[in-house]
């Protein structure tokens, strides 16, 4: 394996992906730096593995204009988010707010890991060998001692 | 013994899993459920200078119906429309979203045209507003203009038969 192609070949598949994101505007640059963020927390809810920096389908088109047009107007992030939300519901934000109805989503998996890393503990401690017993050790040395060739010795 | 727990596990995944796969991803809980209907007022696709607007959902049990011309799926469910409309005499409105005054006008002239009005929303920002995602959607709206139904997607026979009428069955009950 030519080790040096690894690289670009990873490269490429990342590079390949960002250069679809329409993450330009002619927003001031002030506000430049919001709508990039703010495009790439919001799903598109058509494409809905894309967010809308990354999806082209008419839907996120005419949401990235919605971001655009109200970040000129001077809404916050937070009221531009709550807009979508509004319409749209929780899913499209990439990052659901805590709430109520939320709050399962955001334990269940710090609670899994705590989970799974007292079944490793557990796990670990079982496997641990126990000491040999006495009758395991008279064999142990019985076995050491002996003179016979051991059928897979390879010398 | 000590397989339980994981065998335990994989199967209570197993089983989620499974019911996961029978759910829609389309089908997003509206955000409109029982909130009033969005505020709009959009020209008629028939007549520029007539408007559609949302006082005009109130007073009666209705359903917005959300299309384009451009839309294939909308062809599956346009029987179900007229059927709605000229059978079952429920006021249909179309929301016109995106689309082309002339192709939209043609689609319904060649199709038939369920639609009691129809608001001409050509660059899509109404339909922003009731969160219509993918054509077709379709909100039943009660006599005090809240949204008390989303359909994601086209409206089947079945679905007319077994969900939609009765619905609205019952919302026409409400309040007489």
């Amino acid at each position: 394996m030519r080790w040096f192609l690894v690289f670009p070949l990873l490269a490429s598949l990342f590079l390949s992906s960002a250069s679809l994101a329409l993450t330009e505007s002619d927003l001031p640059e002030r506000l430049q730096a919001r709508y990039t963020d703010l495009i790439a927390e919001l799903r598109c809810v058509v494409c809905q593995n894309q967010s809308l920096a990354e999806s082209s389908v008419p839907l996120a088109k005419d949401l990235r204009a919605t971001v655009h047009d109200q970040l000129l107007e001077g809404k916050s992030d937070r009221q531009i988010k709550d807009y979508l939300v509004e319409r749209y519901g929780e899913f499209v934000l990439y990052r659901p707010r805590l709430s109520l109805r939320t709050v399962f989503l955001w334990a269940v998996p710090p609670l899994l890991l705590i989970v799974g890393l007292f079944a490793i503990l557990g796990a670990r401690r079982r496997g641990k060998p126990s000491a040999l017993n006495d009758s395991e050790q008279q064999r142990l040395a019985a076995l050491l001692n002996s003179n016979q060739p051991s059928s897979n010795r390879t010398d | 013994m000590k397989y339980l727990l994981p065998a335990g596990l994989a199967l209570v995944l197993m089983v989620v899993f499974a019911i996961g796969l029978t759910k829609d991803p389309y089908e997003l809980p509206s955000a409109l459920q029982d909130r009033p209907a969005p505020e709009f007022s959009l020209p008629t696709l028939a007549n520029p200078a007539e408007s559609w607007k949302t006082a005009d959902l109130q007073g009666q049990v209705s359903l917005v119906n959300a299309w384009g011309s451009w839309c294939v799926t909308c062809l599956q469910e346009h029987d179900q429309l007229l059927s709605l409309a000229n059978d079952h005499n429920v006021p249909v409105f179309g929301l016109n979203y995106r689309d082309d005054r002339g192709r939209a006008l043609a689609w319904l002239k060649r199709l038939g045209n369920p639609y009691k009005t129809n608001g001409f929303d050509a660059d899509g920002k109404v339909a922003i507003e009731w969160g219509v995602a993918k054509a077709p959607e379709s909100f039943v709206v009660d006599k005090q203009g809240v949204v008390r139904m989303k359909i994601t997607g086209a409206i089947t026979a079945e679905s007319l038969l077994d969900e939609l009428l009765p619905f609205i069955r019952k919302l026409q009950q409400e309040g007489s």
